[in-house]
């Protein structure tokens, strides 16, 4: 079976290039906003969430800090925003984000980083997601 | 619009820095001096004024210092503003050349490209503008401007959104209006600001009707649309510069620079006229201006002659 991602982001766009950048090798669920990311999460239990941070309501931290809080199962949160100072940078990895990438981002790079967190085993058996 | 006042900052810092040892120069003189007892109550004033003199300078830096930590935060939302539709454009300029790529999905990544260009073309052009008017007090490059080829001409370029967002555009232009002296770039971008908002703030099914007509010698605009609105505290700073309204639409055209209206604001007083809001949360938002009749040589005269010999015209409602 595919492994399943959700990208959360507020911009349509990104949302698009994203899934037009994974849909090849996974199954593609989206939320535009940290609210919709957290019910999505609970929902379709995915293997990784692409989360941006600047998102209206709720923002990306928010939702990491309460996906983490609510123990959702095993799953590769891997923050995506265009912040990026230190300070949030640090602050989103010590909440439990396993990877960081900024934007503007390459395609080609968010691809390598989902495929070295959700690594299959031979043979098809279940994905392993390595933090 | 982001000059450097760090530069006068610094200046201030080390003057401030050389007026703390001026304080003790009165006292210094007395003593390598002949000390007089009459000099002490000199000693004291000058020692006074000079550290009145500090307290004002520490008051000027703060000032400065705070337009500067404000100027920062502003280049740093610009920054960010342009990162997102940015990351789109690289992003699609990445992937599209796949060969596994279908092409319907190819339409629509370019499609992402276009409108990210836009939009970024937008908020720099708003920069530059709101820069010009601000600095520069721009000379307005008026010309006659026949309303009723300009405005369907300015909303036809919104057709597109309307049909896509299934949202209703109408224009209403009282007929024979006499022809405005105005800036058209200016005036074209005003309308294009107001649009922008009103479809950004709307969702499917609502209505945007732009009116226009004349009276009293004044040209009276309408942007009227049936959106979320916007709540009574918002609306008295919608034209403050770097404002921005909280929740509209999800997605990328929810975001705004924060200097659309106040844009909007500085053309149309640039012209003499002035601007108005008002709005209720659930039930849409009105955005009106006047432009008043500014002469041209006698193009207008002309026209309004023309209007009152033909008696008052029919208004002329479209659907764009």
């Amino acid at each position: 079976m595919m492994k399943k991602i959700l990208i959360a982001d507020d911009e349509e766009g990104i949302r698009l290039v994203l899934a037009a950048t994974l849909c090849k090798q996974f199954s593609i669920v989206q939320a535009c906003d940290g609210l919709q990311a957290l019910a999505m999460a609970r929902l379709e239990k995915p293997d990784v969430i692409l989360l941006d941070i600047a998102m209206p309501g709720m923002d990306g931290l928010e939702t990491l800090a309460r996906i983490k809080a609510e123990k959702l199962g095993p799953v590769a949160i891997i923050m995506l925003s265009s912040m990026d100072d230190m300070e949030t940078v640090g602050k989103a990895l010590a909440m439990g984000a396993c990877e960081y990438i900024t934007k503007p981002f390459d395609p080609h790079k968010v691809r390598r980083v989902i495929a070295d967190k959700v690594c299959m085993h031979k043979g098809g058996s279940p994905w392993v997601i390595k933090r | 619009m982001l000059k450097d006042t760090s530069l006068y900052s610094g200046r201030f810092y080390i003057i401030e820095v050389i007026s703390y040892f001026l304080v003790f120069v009165p006292w210094a003189v007395g003593y390598l001096g002949a000390g007089e007892h009459g000099a002490v109550a000199v000693r004291i004033l000058l020692s006074t004024a000079v550290a009145v003199f500090i307290v004002v300078l520490r008051d000027v830096r703060k000032k400065i210092h705070s337009l500067d930590t404000l100027k920062q935060s502003l280049a740093m939302a610009t920054v960010h503003d342009l990162k997102g539709p940015l990351s789109s454009i690289i992003g699609v300029l990445a992937i599209i050349s796949e060969p596994d790529m279908e092409p319907q999905m190819k339409e629509q990544l370019l499609k992402v490209a276009v409108a990210s260009s836009r939009s970024m073309e937008k908020l720099v052009q708003v920069l530059v503008d709101t820069d010009r008017m601000e600095i520069a007090k721009i000379t307005l490059q008026k010309q006659n401007i026949v309303l009723e080829d300009f405005l369907p001409q300015t909303l036809s370029g919104f057709a597109f959104l309307g049909t896509d967002r299934g949202i209703a555009l109408t224009l209403c232009v009282a007929g024979h209006m006499p022809p405005i002296y105005a800036d058209r770039d200016l005036l074209q971008r005003v309308f294009e600001n107001l649009l922008l908002n009103a479809f950004k703030y709307s969702d499917r099914g609502a209505t945007i009707a732009v009116k226009a007509e004349y009276g009293g010698n004044k040209f009276r605009f309408e942007v009227r649309d049936t959106g979320i609105g916007i709540s009574r505290e918002d609306l008295t700073k919608v034209f403050d510069k770097y404002y921005r309204v909280e929740g509209g639409k999800e997605g990328g055209s929810r975001k705004g620079s924060g200097l659309g209206l106040y844009f909007c604001r500085l053309a149309i007083e640039a012209h003499g006229g002035s601007i108005a809001i008002d709005s209720r949360p659930g039930q849409g938002t009105s955005v009106l201006f006047e432009i008043p009749v500014l002469l041209s040589g006698g193009a207008q005269i002309a026209a309004l002659l023309r209007r009152t010999l033909s008696g008052a015209g029919k208004t002329k409602e479209t659907s764009i």
